[in-house]
């Protein structure tokens, strides 16, 4: 369960987000944070895993997130950049492992041995698990980073754009995975995202930012709207159903 | 407690079972299987490179103007009574000092550098890049030229160690405080650090610029850094504060070796970067202020002792900082070897062959592996 409300941030001196509220998010929800460049997306993100300052409260199971100590809120709280993991000489088993043992010391050996080979499985680094981030492609290098939080089994994900590197095939397969993880462990999981389709196809809920607040949140369907569109991306587009039913936005062209 | 308990309730020990390899234990999936060996295979590696250091000690301890066969410098090592007279001050009261000092500053040195690569990100950094030789040079300087005395009885052939000490801790402090004033980000640490290192560098001209010819020669012989001026009670404290500060090294294992996936994915990961930065700078300058304090500047070794040690053990922080200790004590080892052999009867300046010696093993090393940074 996360509860924030009247949390304001920024960065040296200027105000990103001001005030904002968000209805209680419960277990087992895959929630959508969608907005312009800019907007704050990231910084929302971050502030939620403690990295960033903020004024206001954001509780996770009750807990203040920002008042909780290191390991507590590390072993709580995974928190994946935007940056992909650099081509380091690191081979991609070790990088788990490595963020493990620094994030979740509290995982035996074994937990995160059994974890890493489902989420490397799942994730089809099986055979690439002992190559050099240096010889991988960012997309592989992507995966290598999502592969890591979610070996270390958080309660709150926060992932920005996690797909952004991802072709279509993975993109869906990383979804899949993280909509059962999720709903599995009963975890919360906020994504960072740019591709509004892949949103109306599997997050329970959306937020939409605009101009350092939440102008939307609700169910994809009901949350982006023309208006919307209109309102935030400054795009004229609508929601269109396929045959089979799914949902799809059209866009026309830029304001 | 959680495998205690279930090895005795499901399996009790049988000899079967505890004659099982690892790979045949059925629970272990197969990507730990892989790790497990491709963490073996390095700790072998490292086991190869203590060889190899043993051995080049042990040559660089019987290599002198008398030669003494390695048989006799083993069983002097062990029993000294063993040896006659002569022969045993020559083993335990030169040569000893001399090889172990190497072992011990390269240590020192080759450690500090990993360190500071790791919290500086960045592949050229060592102990010189913040100015801590710098710093430990115009400490020296300052007590070759104006002849400080120590207070509280303590030696006065320790004065100029204390003050290279002194000098090298307080550039640290220093730039720990503009830091801290100005951001503690990585690019403001470089920049402070390489502004420290052209003031201090100013400085000992000056210092050179007012000193007699006496004193200059014996500031410039001090930048050349010797091993010649070993003795037991420094290679002791070196020793002690190496060991203390790897201590410390080791209990920040992982976050050390996630800051190489990036500051953002190490903070990701919940690690406190700019006090890991802050802590791990404190005690590297510790490490190569007390080293360089002895034996004046030995540049190289800490440049290039964490590349050796990367090349052969990777980044994984476990073996990366124990083989960059090695690979320095390895460098500094073979040079201390060669000063003495190049033109026999010549002790050469340690710090000058340094990179001589070492250039050739990199190289080497290098190309038979490919560029493995980034």
């Amino acid at each position: 369960m996360l509860d924030v409300s009247n949390l304001t941030l920024g960065r040296a001196g200027t105000t990103i987000l001001d005030r904002i509220t968000l209805p209680s998010i419960e277990g087992g929800s895959l929630i959508g944070v969608l907005g312009p460049n800019g907007c704050g997306k990231s910084t929302l993100l971050k502030a939620l895993a403690g990295i960033l300052p903020f004024t206001g409260t954001a509780r996770l199971d009750g807990d203040p997130i920002d008042s909780m100590q290191r390991y507590k809120r590390s072993s709580l709280v995974g928190y994946l950049p935007q940056d992909l993991p650099p081509p380091s000489t690191f081979v991609a088993y070790e990088v788990v492992i490595t963020a493990c043992k620094a994030a979740r010391p509290d995982l035996s050996g074994e937990q995160v041995a059994e974890a890493a080979q489902v989420a490397f499985d799942r994730l089809g680094l099986g055979g690439l698990a002992f190559r050099p981030l240096s010889r991988m492609s960012g997309g592989q290098r992507q995966l290598v980073g999502l592969a890591q939080v979610l070996v270390r089994n958080p309660r709150l994900f926060l992932l920005d754009e996690p797909t952004s590197a991802l072709d279509l095939k993975w993109q869906s397969v990383v979804f899949d995975l993280l909509r059962e993880h999720v709903r599995m462990r009963n975890a919360v999981c906020l994504v960072a995202m740019h591709d509004i389709n892949l949103v109306l196809r599997y997050c329970d809920r959306v937020a939409v930012i605009g101009n350092g607040a939440i102008r939307a949140f609700g169910p994809p369907e009901e949350a982006i709207t023309p208006a919307v569109l209109r309102e935030i991306y400054e795009v004229e587009g609508q929601v269109e159903a396929s045959t089979s039913g799914a949902r799809m936005i059209y866009v026309s062209g830029a304001l | 407690m959680n495998k205690m308990g279930d090895g005795t309730a499901t399996e009790p020990p049988t000899a079967l079972a505890m004659g099982k390899t690892e790979n045949e234990r059925k629970d272990i999936p197969a990507l730990q299987i892989q790790y497990n060996r491709f963490v073996r295979k390095r700790l072998y590696w490292l086991i190869v490179l203590t060889v190899i250091l043993a051995a080049s000690f042990l040559i660089n301890v019987a290599t002198g103007p008398a030669s003494i066969p390695i048989s006799t410098v083993l069983s002097g090592l062990f029993s000294p009574d063993s040896l006659p007279d002569a022969l045993r001050v020559i083993l335990w009261d030169v040569r000893l000092p001399y090889a172990v000092m190497a072992l011990a500053v390269g240590a020192c040195l080759g450690h500090a550098g990993a360190e500071m690569q790791t919290v500086l990100n960045n592949p050229l950094a060592s102990p010189a890049t913040l100015g801590v030789t710098y710093a430990a040079t115009l400490g020296a300087s300052l007590v070759i030229v104006f002849d400080f005395t120590l207070p509280l009885d303590i030696p006065q052939h320790f004065a100029l160690p204390v003050f290279a000490f002194i000098g090298a801790v307080l550039s640290i402090l220093l730039i720990q405080f503009l830091a801290k004033f100005y951001g503690p980000s990585l690019e403001g640490i470089i920049l402070f650090g390489i502004a420290i290192v052209f003031a201090l560098q100013a400085l000992v001209s000056l210092i050179q610029f007012a000193a007699d010819s006496d004193s200059l020669q014996q500031i410039v012989f001090w930048t050349m850094g010797s091993l010649a001026r070993a003795t037991w009670d420094k290679i002791g404290i070196i020793t002690v504060v190496l060991a203390i500060c790897f201590l410390f090294s080791i209990r920040q294992v992982w976050n050390l070796t996630i800051m190489r996936n990036g500051e953002e994915f190490a903070r990701s990961a919940g690690v406190p970067v700019e006090r890991l930065r802050f802590t791990t700078l404190l005690r590297v300058s510790v490490v190569a202020a007390v080293a360089v304090a002895f034996t004046g500047v030995i540049g190289f070794v800490g440049l290039v002792g964490p590349h050796i040690a990367r090349l052969i053990c990777g980044e994984d922080h476990r073996f990366y900082l124990p083989a960059s200790a090695l690979a320095g004590a390895l460098m500094l080892s073979a040079a201390s070897l060669a000063s003495k052999t190049i033109i026999p009867g010549v002790l050469i300046p340690d710090g000058i062959v340094t990179a001589l010696v070492g250039v050739p093993m990199f190289l080497g090393l290098l190309l038979s592996h490919g560029a493995r940074w980034r």
